[in-house]
């Protein structure tokens, strides 16, 4: 308890608030810009971080991450355009309230139930991940290259719709994080001579690039005039915002369906790659099922919609509890937030618990400050918050384009990491443009060195024999997942195909 | 004739090559202690399953007969193709006047640069501009210490 009350004073701290109410804000701003995801807020927000006190760091970060999935459901409701993926399911029921009059109230219930959900999460990654990270002490390198390869599966199978494009990628990661020294025995691979190279490259830089200038190119690429003006007759027929707050019946009626949908997403979040728009869609779905009022859904229902805004801020804190207790990214978010305490000298993992165990109950604080602050400002801000939508498309790409270029230099004072983060931007173009997911590359590249070096580390320890993988019970159940993730796919499309004969 | 996701399977193959010969030199074990995987063993796997997802996606296309088409874009969106790649080309030339003149004057330029492409009128252009690499040089430079000398 000591431990809390300490971490909880160091937090208090003036420059720690104000680092993250910058984040908070800019979060709110970013994930009402629809285009503007929260990864790539993070991502241009990290190099900025990495100058800072780790404290001051994490809550812009936190701030940043929390606030930019709850403020994707204001253009979500204001001109049923969803600011970030998380917020596909606030459009159902948000932008009917809001053309019911009710615009003020969608917005509150949008922010308020997205700090509820955003605090049940993190209650629940308090309660789980310090039994999870007892557990996982025990772990050898057989389970951590089962759970490496785990997370690049999940993210293959649920990124995109060919199966093959997301492995194909995964596999680039992969072979990309081959580059520089062998982790085993120091060994230079692939380096072509270059000094650069030897430390193999950053994924930082190329996340910046894949979700800055990769992101960019894409809309000005996809950019429509048609959609810009129906946007901007959606935002004239500024229809009266209404009241914000939900009166004491509605609060009451949607406190059990949105309770619900915050564990719901909360065990989804701790699912490797299974992100806010699973959850929300997930926990929209079953909360229609489950309703009194099921006709209502999708034609401005506040339990529908409370229900969505529940379950995309729910997943933080279970994609926070599988990032910190395994150290696999929950989403690429979690990936930018694993490279970020990496840059500062931790290791997410079990032994972060007992090394920076601290720095992890800050990280717990900061989740239920962040939430709190954002309750707040959003509140104060909601009607306000219209204006973010006047931004043009055109400021942003100007915007993001010297940030990622200036952001990649300000990691390491390197022109190499800008050069690495251009390529990656042009790449991350490519991607999208021919339907190759870009998630499974950035966790192939990440997971790369610990799914290699772990493989090896076991192949020393059993003398060459790939025994030791099926002889330990975690690994075991972990490869038969990864087969069941896999096989389900092809068994199920067999199975339809041949019904279809009969 | 183009296929749908012939030419990118038969890219993703070359790279796999591409990593698979050196990888092969590095040795599948190690020269120290036997059984034991060295260098190349890790590489050589990866690069020739990616060899293979290359292939697969190469036959697929050919299978597809074209059915999915790269870069797709509709009347509406042909003229992005301009300011697409003059965006590419500013990012190219904003590092050459970094390195030859300084980072204000390339952030600057690129800056109007790109907004002049993008239609913005020139009080607006010349306003954002100015404030933005201020702040952005404020922030990093005299804010964070970050050197910006190439």
């Amino acid at each position: 308890m000591t431990e809390w009350v300490q971490g909880f004073l160091q937090l208090m701290q003036p420059m720690v608030l104000l680092s993250l109410l910058i984040g908070v804000i800019a979060g709110a701003v970013i994930g009402a810009l629809p285009g503007l995801s929260a990864t790539m807020g993070i991502a241009i927000l990290t190099p900025i971080t990495f100058w800072m006190p780790a404290d001051q760091g994490f809550a812009m970060l936190i701030g940043l991450w929390n606030s930019a999935i709850f403020a994707g459901g204001i253009s979500a409701i204001l001109i049923n355009t969803p600011g970030t993926p998380a917020s596909i399911a606030s459009t159902f029921d948000g932008y009917a309230l809001y053309k019911q009059g009710k615009g003020g109230l969608a917005l509150g219930i949008n922010v308020i139930y997205s700090a509820i959900a955003g605090i049940i999460s993190t209650v629940a990654l308090i309660f789980f991940s310090f039994p999870l990270a007892k557990f996982a002490v025990g772990f050898g390198p057989t389970e951590y290259f089962a759970l490496a390869l785990f997370g690049i599966s999940m993210m293959i199978t649920v990124s995109g719709t060919s199966v093959l494009k997301g492995v194909t990628v995964g596999f680039l990661g992969l072979l990309l994080s081959t580059v520089g020294l062998d982790p085993i025995l120091s060994v230079k691979r692939y380096t072509m001579g270059s000094t650069d190279l030897l430390a193999g490259i950053s994924f930082l830089p190329v996340m910046i690039g894949m979700f800055g200038i990769g992101e960019v190119l894409s809309q000005i690429f996809e950019y429509k005039q048609s959609q810009q003006d129906r946007e901007a007759r959606e935002k004239a027929a500024n229809l009266e915002l209404g009241r914000v707050l939900p009166n004491k019946s509605e609060a009451k009626a949607l406190a059990a369906p949105t309770f619900f949908a915050s564990l719901v997403a909360t065990v989804v979040g701790a699912i490797p790659a299974a992100g806010g728009d699973i959850a929300s869609i997930i926990c929209w779905g079953q909360a229609r099922k489950m309703s009194k009022h099921p006709e209502e859904y999708g034609n401005g229902s506040m339990e529908g919609l409370a229900v969505s805004c529940a379950a995309n801020n729910g997943v933080i804190g279970g994609a926070l509890t599988t990032m910190l207790t395994l150290g696999i990214p929950g989403d690429s978010v979690s990936a930018i937030l694993i490279g970020s305490l990496t840059m500062y000298g931790m290791q997410p993992g079990p032994k972060m618990f007992t090394d920076n165990k601290p720095f992890v109950i800050n990280i717990m604080l900061l989740m239920i400050l962040a939430n709190v602050l954002m309750m707040i400002f959003g509140l104060l801000t909601a009607k306000a918050s219209a204006k973010v939508l006047n931004v043009k498309p055109q400021t942003v790409w100007v915007a993001v384009c010297v940030l990622c270029i200036v952001g990649s230099f300000a990691l390491n004072n390197s022109i190499f990491d800008v050069i690495v983060m251009s390529l990656a931007g042009l790449l991350g173009f490519a991607f999208k443009r021919g339907g190759f997911p870009v998630g499974p590359f950035i966790l192939g590249l990440l997971l790369g060195g610990m799914l290699e070096s772990n493989l090896r580390r076991a192949l020393v320890l059993s003398n060459g024999s790939y025994a030791i993988f099926v002889t330990r019970p975690v690994t075991l159940v972990l490869l038969l997942l990864i087969a069941t993730v896999f096989l389900y796919p092809i068994v199920k499309s067999m199975v339809q195909r041949k019904r279809e004969t009969t | 004739m183009y296929k749908g996701d012939t030419i990118p399977g038969l890219l993703v193959c070359g790279v796999g090559v591409w990593f698979l010969i050196p990888g092969i030199g590095l040795g599948m074990s190690s020269s120290t202690i036997s059984g034991v995987p060295g260098a190349g063993f890790f590489p050589v796997i990866v690069s020739s399953a990616v060899i293979l997802f290359g292939l697969a996606l190469f036959v697929k296309g050919l299978k597809d007969n074209g059915k999915f088409a790269y870069f797709e874009m509709d009347e509406e969106q042909r003229p992005n193709i301009r300011p697409l790649l003059l965006t590419v080309c500013a990012i190219l030339a904003f590092f050459i006047l970094w390195k030859l003149i300084h980072f204000v004057v390339a952030a600057l330029a690129f800056c109007m640069f790109v907004n002049w492409i993008y239609h913005r009128s020139w009080k607006y252009n010349l306003l954002f501009s100015i404030i933005f690499v201020a702040l952005i040089y404020g922030i990093f430079n005299l804010g964070l210490k970050v050197q910006f000398a190439i």
